[in-house]
């Protein structure tokens, strides 16, 4: 009888054994399936991109493309930097000051969608809409406006216009994202903060 | 067990019988290491990209498709998959290095590849001659199959846990057939 | 247990899963010989696995295709290996199935009552090769493109109809895009999961209607002690054995992936350009090497064809009432001779067609056909052995 009840605890041992080790496997088997089905080699590469900001003037606005979205690039002028200045950064209801909104006080570079539904806010040289003297951005679809900085002032997106990492080389050329940064769903607040470019 | 090693024996014997079928190939060890490959890179760019693009790595030829067709009557071969294209595992790499130090000066003239278009990319009066040829042959191995590390460091990983599994799966059959009576 | 039992008031769950799986009785004395059907199936999942995958970055057009096989080589994370796998896999496929099939003809399971077993077998066989062939042109590499030309142009041999046949199956007047199109749709659709899966399921009801032959080839009590369950006794069996197999498969995958796959085919289809040498997969070189051995364009072809349909007709052919070879001394030699003669035609295939070869090629293409004669004739004068009454393991 104890000979017998020995057996079984036997097998029970090795099927219990060998299912784990199979089930490991069969685990470990799907991480290249799933693996396959994220974004491949070709596109992680892509995420870097550079951009010729030679020709650019003063108050000058352009929409890049990069990873598939729109990056506001803005040579802001006395007007932005000095109406955006004024305003009270703890009065926002996504705070942040200039310092770490961009690298260069002179120019904005920061992702085109606004954080309400995903539109492209329209750039207003003059100004954002009737009531707000001032430049900055307004999102036609359901009335976002933000500054120069893209900073969020009012209108129903929660949060400012997101920032993606960025470094100048030699005054001439911008260099756009990392390898692993996916942009808008990554929301970095400060510019400190965020991945290092390698130039 | 004597009858599943008749049973693998006799499934395995035809692939051996395939494996045996090679043609020459010539006598060279390949140098694959990182060091080699990264030489050869720069042998290809110097000796070979004026003619030769390498898509896949975005290389482009330096001179015109058309221009090479007026000069050779071809289009030079994109060298990409060249490697791999032209034999098995190494073999391929092994043939790229005999073409290349196969010419014979004067008349120009190649004793393995005698209807060859391509004039000697490289001269046999370098002194470094062979180990370029030699090397470029380790890139262009390279370049066929950029993930070929990969897959061997993968595979050990696998292959050790295929031997695993199936010993315990063999070990749980054993004993789950050691009660069923021998007649019946 | 209570979710078990509301489904199987609504669907014949466990019913199904203890018919067909759990309890299903099965001979106990079955040798290794029984293990290559669930092999065969297991590198079926395989292959539907990792198509579907490959489908997700591959593209069927004669300008992307080679290139989008070279993006999932190089750039999809894990692409080389779910390639890979998908290439190899088909070897360890047909390695499984002609081995299966070896196996019903050695131990006469075509036999009544197995007559519609074997077709169906059959006619998974026929399914699977023209699933794998249309695979092959999917790479667009020059392999690709000059193994189609050349098997759609064995139809041009058709009397009258041939050559406008051949136009129709291409949509071109060479092999070209709507080739690949309608080959890749097949190749992903509708033979594998239409017509390849839905046969197999169809297989193993008729197998489980009648019961799985045995090496002893006698009938047997389904509730004797000649039978197990199936679980767990071949649920082990079948799994170890699989893992053993896998075990070589993957050792190809990782370590000798040019092994079973043709150099010429890394680099992209040339239509002005014939390689020096055109070879089928390993799979095909025995029909190839019949093809070969008439010298008549239609003869070839229908040699060909007749060689994998008289296949059918062995249930009516053999007429011994002894099923399995280990009782017909005679069936027992010519089998094993028919089997070597299969290799030594596979040999031939290999081989370009001069001297020598194509003579053994015309004995070895002689035999293949007269075994089936020879099945006809030997019962007259055979003496079988005397059959066991039990079975032994
Ligand atoms: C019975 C099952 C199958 C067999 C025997 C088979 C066989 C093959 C073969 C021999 C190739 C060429 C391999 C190469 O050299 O690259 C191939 C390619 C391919 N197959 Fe299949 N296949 C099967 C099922 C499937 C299924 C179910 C799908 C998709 C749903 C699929 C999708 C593909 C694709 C996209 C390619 C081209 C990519 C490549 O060449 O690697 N296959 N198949
Ligand atoms: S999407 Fe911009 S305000 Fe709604």
């Amino acid at each position: 009888m104890e000979k017998k009840g020995k057996e079984v605890s036997r097998r029970d041992f090795l099927t219990v054994t060998t299912s784990a080790v199979g089930a490991v496997g069969i685990g470990a088997a799907a991480i290249p399936f799933i693996k396959f089905m994220s974004p491949s080699k070709d596109i992680i590469r892509a995420g870097v991109m550079d951009v010729d900001i030679s020709g650019l003037k003063e108050g000058e606005f352009k929409i890049v493309m990069w990873r598939k979205q729109p990056v506001f690039l803005l040579k802001r002028d006395k007007r932005m930097i000095e109406t955006a200045a004024r305003i009270d950064p703890s009065k926002l209801k996504d705070p942040a000051s200039p310092e770490e909104r961009v690298k260069r006080p002179d120019f904005l570079v920061c992702i085109g969608i606004c954080t309400h539904l995903g539109c492209i806010p329209h750039f207003q040289p003059e100004k954002i809409a009737p009531g707000f003297d001032l430049p900055g951005f307004y999102c036609p679809c359901h009335g976002g406006k933000y500054d120069t900085l893209g900073r969020r002032l009012d209108g129903p997106p929660p949060e400012n216009l997101h920032l993606v990492p960025y470094e100048f080389i030699d005054g001439k050329k911008l260099r756009i994202g990392t390898p692993e940064f996916a942009g808008f769903t990554e929301n970095i607040r400060k510019i400190q903060d965020l991945p290092k470019v390698k130039v | 067990m004597k009858k599943i090693v008749a049973v693998v024996a006799l499934t395995l014997i035809p692939i051996y019988a395939m494996a045996a079928e090679r043609g020459p190939i010539p006598d060279v060890k390949i140098d694959v290491s990182d060091e080699a490959i990264k030489r050869g890179e720069e042998v290809y760019k110097k000796a070979c990209k004026v003619c030769h693009s390498m898509k896949y790595l975005g290389y482009k030829a330096s001179i015109p498709a058309e221009a090479a067709r007026k000069s050779f009557g071809k289009v030079p071969p994109d060298l990409s998959l060249m490697a791999k294209a032209r034999g098995k595992d190494d073999e391929g790499a092994k043939y790229i290095y005999a073409l290349l130090t196969s010419y014979v000066n004067t008349p120009e003239k190649n004793t393995v590849f005698p209807n060859i278009a391509m004039p000697p990319p490289l001269s046999k009066a370098d002194p470094e001659f062979e180990q370029k040829a030699r090397d470029v042959a380790a890139f262009l191995l390279y370049a066929a199959e950029p993930t070929a590390k990969e897959r061997e460091r993968l595979g050990r990983y696998v292959l050790a846990y295929m031997v695993v599994l199936t010993a315990l799966l063999y070990a749980l059959n054993r004993k789950v057939w050691r009660g069923v009576k021998k007649k019946g | 247990m209570a979710l078990r039992e509301w489904i199987d008031e609504r669907f014949p769950l466990t019913e199904f899963i203890e018919r067909h799986i759990t309890k299903y009785p099965t001979p106990k004395n079955l040798n290794y010989w029984w293990n290559f059907g669930s092999l065969a199936g297991a590198f079926f999942a395989v292959q539907v696995i990792t198509g579907i995958w490959l489908a997700m970055y591959y593209k069927p057009s004669t300008e992307l295709a080679f290139d989008s096989v070279q993006h999932i080589m190089r750039d999809v994370n894990y692409g080389w290996l779910i390639r890979y796998l998908h290439a190899i896999g088909p070897t360890g496929f047909f390695f499984a199935v002609y081995i299966h099939m070896a196996r019903g003809i050695y131990y006469g399971s075509y036999k009544s009552p197995r007559e519609l077993i074997w077709w169906i077998g059959l006619a998974i066989y026929l399914a699977l090769m023209a699933e794998a062939f249309m695979g092959y042109l999917l790479p667009w590499g020059q392999m690709s493109f000059w193994g189609a030309t050349v098997i759609t142009n064995l139809f041009s041999a058709i009397p009258v109809i041939g050559s406008k046949f051949v136009i129709w199956l291409r949509g071109d007047f060479a092999v070209g895009d709507p080739t690949l199109g309608r080959f890749f749709s097949f190749h992903t659709t509708f033979i594998p999961l239409g017509i390849i899966g839905l046969l197999l399921v169809f297989h193993l009801t008729a197998l489980h209607r009648v019961g799985s032959n045995n090496p002893a080839g006698i009938d047997l009590d389904k509730k004797g002690p000649a039978v197990v369950p199936f679980s767990p006794y071949y649920v082990t069996k079948d799994l170890w054995f699989i893992s053993l197999i896998f075990t070589v498969y993957l050792y190809f995958v990782f370590f000798k992936p040019d092994f079973f796959l043709e150099p010429i085919n890394n680099e992209p289809a040339n239509p002005f350009a014939t390689p020096l040498e055109i070879v089928p997969e390993w799979y095909f070189l025995p029909f190839y090497a019949i093809l070969r051995s008439i010298p008549s364009k239609l003869g070839g072809v229908v040699a060909m064809g007749g060689a994998i349909f008289i296949l059918a007709f062995l249930p009516y052919l053999d007429r011994s009432p002894v099923r399995s070879a280990r009782y017909r001394p005679i069936k027992r030699v010519l089998t094993w001779l028919f089997f070597l003669n299969f290799l030594v035609l596979g040999y031939v295939g290999a081989h370009p067609p001069f001297g020598v070869m194509v003579l053994i090629g015309r004995i070895a293409t002689f035999y293949y056909f007269l075994y089936f004669l020879l099945l006809l004739i030997i019962p007259a004068f055979e003496k079988t052995r005397p059959l066991p009454k039990e079975v032994e393991l």
